[in-house]
């Protein structure tokens, strides 16, 4: 429960005509921490999944950094915009947050120029695309990004499906074929996927040149990887194999988490998150470590 | 559209508040989310609505209860429906500050819907119109059917809520003026425990792909723009 307000909360209208719509989260005191920006997830609006990016912002705000959480064009009470394809519209709404946050610090602060991204779902791929070409971000938490299929994806998986009983089960009884039918009688007719909200995804090659580019900058990645993905990434180790030339364990750090769910439905996982998140954050540099004040009480 | 932030200082509830586009027809309308998923799932269709309203010349206010949306608190911080209702009705108030008039229309999606007769049946007065828009039906109401187990849920609704769902029971004056619309797509009907004297409209938007499709849709969410031209017209007429 709360009792006190940790936090202040201002809304704004911002970007190319105003038209973009967010909640900037901050320390009651003045910040010494690198504010962040929070780029939702596909076309919900600006509270996240599960009311995440709400406590989100606000903790991170208890904890002394700034927090814009927004509505990317059309989303929420965003403005829809025309100036542009969707993913120019996108890159445009992440550069104006930033500028947002930047231009509305208190200039007395210890703040330096640089922000946070954290992205969920399509707002990691958002994040992980925009970084490269923006100095101005510093370090990107990703929490279930897309990571492109490898070999050892395909190796794992084989395994995987090799030792279990239930799959040996479906082969015996005919029931793999059955379900398989319909997919492969569907395969020639296969689309491309529509341009979706937030699909700044690249090819793998073009993935592991981004990354390249952001390891030589110094910017540093968080990869937080849920349940959620287990269709797609079936260890931590994928997201090295994904990334053979770009992957730096210098500045890319990779947490694997099966507990927790895609949508972090419940207080417990929100507060891992959480935990995940001040950890790194401190251990990056990007706030005054309060491990040791607590260790000390 | 403007965003508010109304009620006590150390416990501000958030809002958007529409003024009118001319010509105004000095008619002020209040919306009240279905919360949790729901709300989340259904945040462009009530800005869609409000946006329509708004051309019609309403004023519209929506905004979150406590412990929900961009307002103040957690789940853990409401303590029953009842501290809802009171939102909704302090919501009531800053409307009529807003708009300048003294009596406001409610519509209610859902459970949202349960709060509108509720504040209706509390303050007849200064309620005009009420639309109870897509009602919970009776096993929608029955706590067991929504509770989730294990760990405590970020979104779904407190416990506190749920219960006093179960055993929830507005009922609107009987000679009350107030003109009542119940607005459904695909054929679901009225499930609210509403007084069975209370004479009430009744309107049903079959399903089809129509209802579904904005003139332009651009692959942001789905929204039933009929429903929501039939509702907009019915408060305005």
């Amino acid at each position: 429960m709360m009792d006190t307000i940790e936090y202040r909360e201002s809304v704004d209208r911002f970007g190319r005509n105003a038209s973009l719509f967010g909640i900037i989260t901050a320390p009651v005191g003045p910040s010494k921490a690198f504010p962040i920006v929070i780029l939702g997830a596909g076309i919900l609006h600006r509270m996240g999944p599960s009311r995440v990016s709400v406590h989100l912002a606000r903790k991170l705000a208890a904890a002394g950094h700034r927090v814009l959480r927004f509505d990317l064009s059309g989303i929420g009470d965003s403005a829809r915009a025309t100036d542009g394809s969707l993913r120019e519209v996108v890159l445009k709404d992440i550069r104006d947050a930033i500028d947002h946050i930047l231009s509305t610090r208190d200039q007395s602060s210890e703040t330096p120029g640089q922000v946070v991204l954290i992205g969920y779902c399509s707002g990691a791929d958002n994040a992980f695309y925009y970084a490269v070409d923006d100095p101005r971000v510093a370090a990107i938490a990703l929490f279930d990004p897309t990571i492109h299929e490898t070999s050892g994806f395909r190796r794992r998986e084989l395994i995987r499906r090799l030792t279990s009983p239930e799959a040996w089960r479906n082969v015996l009884s005919g029931r793999s074929l059955r379900a398989r039918m319909p997919q492969r009688a569907a395969r020639g007719a296969a689309k491309p996927p529509p341009d979706y909200y937030g699909l700044l995804v690249t090819s793998p090659e073009a993935a592991d040149a981004r990354a390249s580019a952001l390891a030589e900058r110094g910017t540093r990645l968080l990869y937080l990887v849920s349940s959620g993905a287990r269709h797609y990434c079936n260890g931590p180790e994928q997201i090295r194999e994904s990334l053979p030339t770009g992957f730096s364990p210098d500045h890319f750090s990779v947490v694997w988490a099966p507990d927790l769910d895609h949508l972090l439905p419940t207080v417990a996982q929100q507060q891992r998150l959480m935990e995940v998140l001040n950890d790194w954050l401190e251990d990056c540099g990007f706030r005054a470590s309060t491990r040791k004040s607590i260790d000390a009480t | 559209m403007i965003p508010i932030q109304f009620g006590r200082r150390d416990r501000p509830l958030f809002g958007v508040y529409d003024p009118a586009l001319p010509p105004r027809v000095r008619r002020a309308v209040l919306l009240l989310n279905p919360g949790g998923w729901e709300y989340i799932r259904a945040h462009r269709s009530l800005r869609t609505l409000a946006h329509r309203l708004q051309q019609a010349g309403c004023d519209v206010l929506r905004f979150d209860y406590r412990g929900t949306g961009d307002s103040w608190g957690d789940s853990s911080d409401v303590e029953s429906f009842a501290e809802w209702v009171d939102d909704a009705e302090q919501a009531v108030d800053e409307l009529s500050g807003l708009a300048g008039v003294s009596r406001v229309s409610l519509i209610g999606l859902r459970l949202g819907s349960l709060l509108a007769s509720e504040v209706a049946s509390r303050r007849p007065r200064d309620i005009d119109r009420l639309v109870i828009w897509e009602p919970l039906t009776d096993e929608e109401l029955c706590p067991k059917r929504v509770q989730v187990s294990g760990d405590e849920p970020a979104l779904a609704l407190p416990d506190s809520i749920l219960a006093d769902l179960a055993t929830f029971d507005s009922k609107l004056p009987e000679r009350s003026r107030m003109r009542v619309l119940i607005a459904a797509s695909g054929g679901r009907g009225p499930g609210l425990g509403l007084s069975a004297s209370q004479a009430f409209q009744e309107l049903i938007v079959p399903d089809s792909p129509k209802c579904w499709v904005e003139d332009s849709h651009f692959g942001a969410g789905e929204v039933p723009v009929e429903l929501i031209e039939e509702i907009a017209n019915w408060c305005v007429t």
